[in-house]
C-alpha cells in the first residue's frame, strides 16, 4: 500500500521527494531485490510497513519500534523522529500538506526574522532624490557629496525598533551563532563541507528554489552588492546575505538557530543548542539523495524537529541559567533516590565527594549526550529517548510517570564497569567530575540494554509502591506527620535543656 | 562588536574641541546619552583641545582614539597630524589652528595636498561643515561642547559620525538644538579611479 497514491494525485509528490523514495524503497523491498541480512530485514520490514500501513498510525507502535533503534536506512529515521516530536501527524494523508505548510510557515518565519533591506533602510533619511544624484555620479566615477536631510534614524538611535538597532543586534546574534556552528562536529566532513551542493548539479536546482524562497530578498541584496562595489568576493560578508542566500550547511544551520532566537527572544539563543540541531539537521540531510529535494524543505524540516526538541530541552537551557524548574529539581531528587538504590556504593561515593546529581546530568540531558558519543551512537540514542517521551504519556497519577530515558542512561553510564570502578577509585572531586564527563560511551547497546533493565525494575518498583499506598493511604499519611513531630519537639526539648 | 560582517562598514565618530573644564563644564546631556555607553563605534578621529585628561579617558573607551594636537592641548603628546586609512578611503586629521586664515578653503587644500588624503578632517573654528572640492571632501565636526570661540557668535554643540562602506560614507552630524539632538545625514561617495 502507497501513501502518496493515498493521498491523491493533486498531492503526490515529487518524484525526488523522501516520502516518494521510501515508498519506492518499500516495494523494491517487497519484491526481494534488496539484499539485506535476515534480522535486519526483519526489523526494516517492521518499520517500513508501520509507517504504509493504511489509516491513522499508533503513535504506541511507532515509538516501540523507534525505542529499539530504527534501521539506518533512510529517510526512515527522518519520518520516525518528526511523528515522534509531533511536527507529523499520526494521518498519513495529511503529510502532504503538512510537510507544504512546514515549508511555508519558515518562510514565513524567515521573512519576519531576517528584512534583507535592513541596510538601505538604516540608511534612509528623508527623501532620497540626493541619493539618485549620487547614483549618476557613481556611474560616471566622479566623487560626490549629497545634499543633507533629516535622519529619520542613526547608529546611535536606541529605539528597539530603529533599523540600525535590529541590524546592531542582528549582526552580534548572527556572529554569535555563526561562531559556534561552524565549531560544531568539524570531525565529519559534512558539516566541514563549505558549499551546500556540488558545483554543477546543483546550480540551478538550488538557485531556482531559493530565488522562489526569497523573491525580493535577492533583488535586494545584489542590488546593495553593486552600488556599493563590493561584489560577493572572497573575505568578509554580509551578514544580511549570508541569512538570505545560505550557501552551506553552516550558513543553513546558523539560520534555524537564528530564526529561532529571534522568535524566542526569551530564551534566545544559548550555547548547546548547535549541539542539538547539528544531530537534527544531520538526520535530516543524511539521505544520500536529499540533495535532489527543495533545501528550503530540508531545512524546515530540521528547524521544526529542533522547535519541537526544545519544548522539552527549555528547562534545561534555563536551568543552566541558573534559573531552574520546580519539575527539574524533582525529576533530579527523584534520579538521585534510583541511583541509591541500583548502586548504594556508587551513589555514597558521590555523596561523599558532594558531587549533585545536577554537576553531571544537566549537560547530559541539556546536549542528549551529544558531546559524548560519535554521532550513529548519538542518533541511536536519541531513538530512544525521543520515542519514551514522558511528557507524551499523559499519566493520571504522578507517581506512576517515569522518569525521562536520559535518566536510566544516565544511570546505566556510571554502571559501566571500566567506569564505575574507575569512579570509586577516585577521591578528588574535581577528579570524578573530570571522568564522568570525559567518558568515551562507546558501548552503547551495552548502556542501552543496561537502561532499559534499570527502567523496567523502576516500573515494576513504582507500581508496588503506588498499590501500597492505594491499600494503606491513612497509614502513609500519618507517620510522615508524627515523624516531622517528633523531631520538632525533640528540638524544642533540646533547645530548653541548653538554655 | 562582536562579528566583522560587511553590513555596516566601520562606523567612525569625528568629534573634538570640548575644552572641558576651561571654556565648558561637559557635554550636552542629550550627546552624552547618545554616546555612553556604546560599543558600536571603531574609530574615534579627535580634532583635538579635549582639556583634560578625563575627556581623553572616556574618548579611548568609545573606540580605536587617534587623535591631532589643539593649540591648548598642552602638555599632551598628540602629534600635529595623522592619516587613517578606514574602508577605501584616506582620511587626515588636523585640529586646524594651522591652517590659516582658518578654516579657509585654499588653506585647507594645501594640508589635504600636504597630508594627500580624500578627507580632511579638522576643527577648532566650532563650527561644523561638510564640503567637497574637486572630489575631495572638508569635513568640520564642530565643538561637542558648544564652547566659546572668540570669533563665533553662537556655537552650536555638534559631533559626527560616519559610516564608511568602501567608497562610501554615510555621514551623520548631531547637533543640540533646545536640548535635543537632532540628527541631518548626507552621502559621500569616493571618486573611483579609472
Amino acid at each position: 500500500m502507497a501513501f502518496s497514491g493515498r493521498a491523491g494525485g493533486q498531492q503526490a509528490f515529487p518524484a525526488s521527494h523522501s516520502l516518494a523514495r521510501l515508498q519506492a524503497f518499500v516495494e523494491s523491498l517487497q519484491a526481494g531485490r534488496n539484499a539485506v541480512s535476515s534480522a535486519a530485514a526483519e526489523k526494516l520490514e517492521v518499520a517500513v510497513s508501520l509507517l504504509t500501513m493504511p489509516g491513522t498510525l499508533s503513535l504506541e507502535q511507532v515509538r516501540s519500534v523507534c525505542f529499539y533503534g530504527l534501521p539506518d536506512v533512510t529517510p526512515l529515521r527522518k519520518i520516525y523522529w518528526m511523528i515522534l516530536l509531533g511536527v507529523l501527524s499520526p494521518h498519513t494523508e495529511r503529510w502532504p500538506d503538512e510537510l507544504r505548510s512546514t515549508r511555508d510557515k519558515y518562510e514565513g518565519y524567515i521573512n519576519d526574522c531576517i528584512d534583507p533591506n535592513i541596510m538601505q533602510k538604516a540608511q534612509v533619511g528623508g527623501p532620497r532624490d540626493a541619493n539618485a544624484a549620487s547614483a549618476h555620479s557613481i556611474r560616471e566615477g566622479r566623487a560626490s557629496l549629497s545634499e543633507s536631510r533629516p535622519a529619520s534614524d542613526h547608529p546611535l538611535n536606541r529605539d528597539r525598533q530603529g533599523a540600525w538597532h535590529r541590524l546592531f543586534e542582528g549582526s552580534e546574534l548572527f556572529g554569535t551563532i555563526v561562531k559556534d556552528v561552524s565549531r560544531t562536529r568539524t570531525d565529519l566532513a559534512f558539516f566541514r563541507s563549505e558549499s551546500w551542493s556540488l558545483p554543477d548539479s546543483q546550480g540551478s536546482a538550488n538557485g531556482g528554489s531559493d530565488a522562489a524562497a526569497d523573491g525580493h530578498t535577492a533583488a535586494g541584496t545584489s542590488a546593495a552588492a553593486t552600488s556599493n562595489g563590493a561584489a560577493s568576493g572572497p573575505g568578509p560578508v554580509s551578514f544580511v546575505e549570508r541569512l538570505t542566500r545560505p550557501s552551506s550547511h553552516v550558513d543553513r544551520m546558523s539560520r534555524i538557530l537564528f530564526v529561532y532566537a529571534r522568535l524566542n527572544p526569551a530564551l534566545g539563543y544559548i550555547q548547546g543548542m548547535n549541539e542539538l540541531l547539528a544531530v537534527l539537521y544531520f538526520v535530516v540531510h543524511s539521505d544520500p539523495l536529499a540533495h535532489d529535494e527543495d533545501p528550503l524543505l530540508l531545512e524546515a524540516e530540521a528547524f521544526f524537529l529542533f522547535v519541537t526538541l526544545m519544548v522539552h530541552q527549555r528547562d534545561f537551557f534555563l536551568a543552566l541559567d541558573g534559573r531552574s524548574s520546580a519539575t527539574l529539581d524533582d525529576t533530579l531528587e527523584q534520579y538521585a533516590g534510583l541511583l541509591h538504590q541500583r548502586d548504594p556504593q556508587l551513589a555514597q561515593h558521590l555523596d561523599h565527594m558532594h558531587i549533585e546529581p545536577h554537576l553531571y546530568m544537566l549537560r547530559w540531558l541539556l546536549l542528549g549526550f551529544s558531546q559524548d558519543m560519535e554521532l550513529p551512537n548519538v542518533i541511536r540514542i536519541w531513538d530512544t529517548i525521543l520515542a519514551d517521551n514522558p511528557i507524551a504519556i499523559p499519566d493520571i497519577d504522578t507517581s506512576l510517570q517515569t522518569l525521562p530515558t536520559a535518566f536510566y542512561i544516565a544511570v546505566a553510564v556510571l554502571r559501566v564497569p571500566e567506569l564505575r570502578s574507575q569512579l570509586l577509585s577516585l577521591h578528588d572531586r574535581e577528579e570524578v567530575l573530570r571522568t564522568i564527563q570525559h567518558f568515551p560511551m562507546h558501548d552503547i547497546q551495552q548502556i542501552l540494554s543496561e537502561a532499559t533493565q534499570i527502567r523496567s525494575d523502576d516500573i515494576v518498583a513504582r507500581r508496588e509502591r503506588h498499590d501500597r499506598r492505594q491499600q494503606y493511604p491513612r497509614n502513609l499519611e500519618r507517620r510522615p506527620t508524627w515523624e516531622k513531630a517528633k523531631r520538632v519537639g525533640e528540638k524544642i526539648i533540646g533547645t530548653l535543656f541548653r538554655g | 562588536m562582536g562579528s566583522n560582517f560587511t553590513d555596516f562598514g566601520d562606523l567612525v565618530l569625528l568629534i573634538g574641541d570640548f575644552h572641558i573644564p576651561q571654556r565648558a563644564s561637559e557635554m550636552p546631556s542629550c550627546f552624552q546619552e547618545l554616546l555612553y555607553p556604546t560599543d558600536k563605534i571603531r574609530h574615534v578621529l579627535c580634532t583635538g583641545n579635549v582639556g583634560s585628561k578625563a575627556v581623553l579617558e572616556q574618548l579611548k573607551a568609545l573606540g580605536n582614539l587617534h587623535i591631532v594636537k589643539g593649540d591648548m592641548d598642552t602638555g599632551f603628546d598628540f602629534p600635529e597630524t595623522k592619516v587613517v586609512h578606514i574602508g577605501d578611503f584616506k582620511v587626515g586629521l588636523i585640529h586646524g589652528h594651522q591652517v590659516i586664515p582658518w578654516g579657509d578653503r585654499e588653506a585647507l587644500s594645501y594640508w589635504q595636498r600636504k597630508l594627500d588624503c580624500d578627507v580632511l578632517v579638522s576643527g577648532h573654528t566650532h563650527k561644523d561643515s561638510v564640503a567637497e572640492v574637486q572630489g575631495k571632501f572638508f569635513i568640520n565636526p564642530g565643538s561637542a561642547t558648544g564652547a566659546f570661540q572668540s570669533f563665533c557668535n553662537e556655537v552650536v554643540p555638534s559631533f559626527m559620525l560616519m559610516a564608511v562602506q568602501g567608497p562610501n560614507i554615510v555621514l551623520y552630524v548631531y547637533q543640540e538644538k533646545e536640548g535635543k539632538a537632532s540628527v541631518v545625514m548626507s552621502e559621500l561617495t569616493m571618486k573611483r579611479d579609472t
